[in-house]
């Protein structure tokens, strides 16, 4: 057996391993959109605060992309590696403090410690998260992106899971044609989908992961004509909630979608 | 050793990553693979785990060992991961699946493909423990005490579990073969 294993890394990699490769711009673009969101962390806290605790019922137009759903938590393991964890799982909540402790300086007062809920409710209104122990109050997140959330405290936490398995994509029609349906035809490197609508809003289904989205729009008039737009629309990471696109053009074969 | 060497002298936060990406990203990623089944998975883990070692450039001086360091980061990302909802949904019944009849699968192997594929996926079946040690000792060529700080497990510990992970790949190759 020692034997064998010597020389195991060769075998390895020419079996289990073979399909291994990683991408090394998505490190970067990572990073950046970590970096661009930091400035906000700031406007965000006080967001939180003045929207979620004066202000509930106000519209948040600086974070109208992102909707909350009670059910977005089931399930959700929720981390930050220096504050530390929260796993939902039918309705109970474990609180978890760091596991790993990266020796980067933290508020020593916002780290999490243990504790476990058994009674746990989970309220949406708009992107916000309001966690009850039966009628008591004990996290507020805010939703900041797909995987990421905000905390009372301003302490971000990411999950792997999109929180939320759909986005809305809305088509106001500003053109000349009288559109009675549409559909959108989807592809992803994963799967290829058709997905109807009647009133121009498509519910998109969100997959573990997808980087890049084609979606080409067939309209079909009240006169009985379709048509297919040649121009697809590419959404390029689709972390959004919620997009909108305006179809323009004075007749059937000038309709162009845009953003 | 080269490499280990530009990741140290680096002259920038961004040519630091680079440098350690080149080097570490790929047998990283493999490492991941072995918790999660699942490519995508993996490499979203290890894009995390260099997220994370971006942020603790200004720290890089006290690393005493890049690349105990950052398989560190990585097993206990990968240890995270196995805690979501998401891949005991999605993984825990695959991985059931195949440990319970681990030999009629194996079975077929020996049939359809060589024994090396057949050692390697054995060791992939390993439960994690014996998993780890075998993986880190053999295929990455740590030493004893590397991996005992990487699991922070005692060096013993590390020896018993690689003794008895290849008993058990023993005998699983004996009942195939």
């Amino acid at each position: 057996m020692e034997e064998q294993l010597k020389n195991i890394r060769e075998k390895m990699d020419a079996t289990v391993f073979q399909a291994a490769s990683f991408n090394k711009q998505a490190v970067h673009q990572k990073i950046k959109r970590r970096r661009s969101w930091l400035p906000s962390v700031v406007a965000i806290l006080f967001l939180v605060i003045v929207a979620g605790y004066v202000a509930v019922g106000l519209t948040n137009e600086q974070s109208a992309d992102y909707k909350s759903f009670a059910n977005d938590l089931d399930g959700v393991y929720l981390e930050n590696f220096d504050y530390g964890s929260f796993m939902f799982s039918d309705g109970q909540l474990t609180v978890r403090s760091p596991q790993w402790i990266s020796g980067k300086s933290v508020e020593e007062d916002k780290v999490l410690r243990d504790a476990h809920y058994e009674n746990v409710v989970v309220k949406a209104q708009d992107d916000f998260y309001y966690i009850y122990d039966g009628e008591t109050l004990i996290f507020t997140f805010q939703k900041i992106a797909p995987r990421m959330l905000v905390d009372q405290n301003g302490i971000q936490y990411t999950t792997i899971i999109y929180l939320g398995d759909k986005y809305t994509l809305t088509v106001k029609n500003t053109s000349a044609v009288e559109v009675q349906t549409a559909e959108i035809y989807m592809k992803t490197s994963e799967l290829e989908e058709t997905i109807l609508s009647d009133d121009l809003q498509f519910s998109i289904p969100r997959q573990a992961h997808h980087n890049k989205v084609t979606l080409t729009l067939t309209v079909h008039t009240t006169t009985g004509e379709s048509y297919t737009l040649p121009e697809s629309v590419i959404l390029e990471g689709a972390y959004e909630d919620t997009y909108t696109f305006t179809l323009t053009g004075d007749s059937l074969e000038k309709l162009q979608l845009k953003d | 050793m080269e490499q280990i060497e530009t990741i140290a002298t680096s002259q920038s936060k961004e040519q630091w990553l680079n440098a350690l990406m080149d080097e570490f990203a790929l047998p990283l990623t493999k490492l991941a693979y072995t918790y999660t089944s699942d490519w995508g998975k993996a490499q979203e883990i290890v894009q995390d785990v260099f997220v994370t070692c971006y942020n603790q450039y200004a720290k890089r001086a006290s690393i005493q060992s890049y690349k105990a360091w950052i398989y560190r980061i990585t097993i206990n990302r990968a240890k995270d991961f196995k805690k979501t909802a998401w891949y005991k949904r999605i993984f825990l019944v695959d991985r059931w699946l195949e440990e319970k009849p681990a030999t009629v699968q194996i079975e077929k192997h020996v049939i359809e493909r060589d024994r090396d594929l057949l050692l390697s996926e054995a060791i992939l079946a390993l439960p994690e423990k014996y998993r780890n040690v075998i993986i880190l000792y053999y295929y990455e060529q740590f030493s004893v005490k590397d991996i005992a700080g990487i699991l922070n497990i005692s060096e013993n510990t590390v020896k018993t579990q690689l003794k008895r992970g290849r008993d058990k790949l023993k005998i699983i190759l004996e009942e195939v073969l």
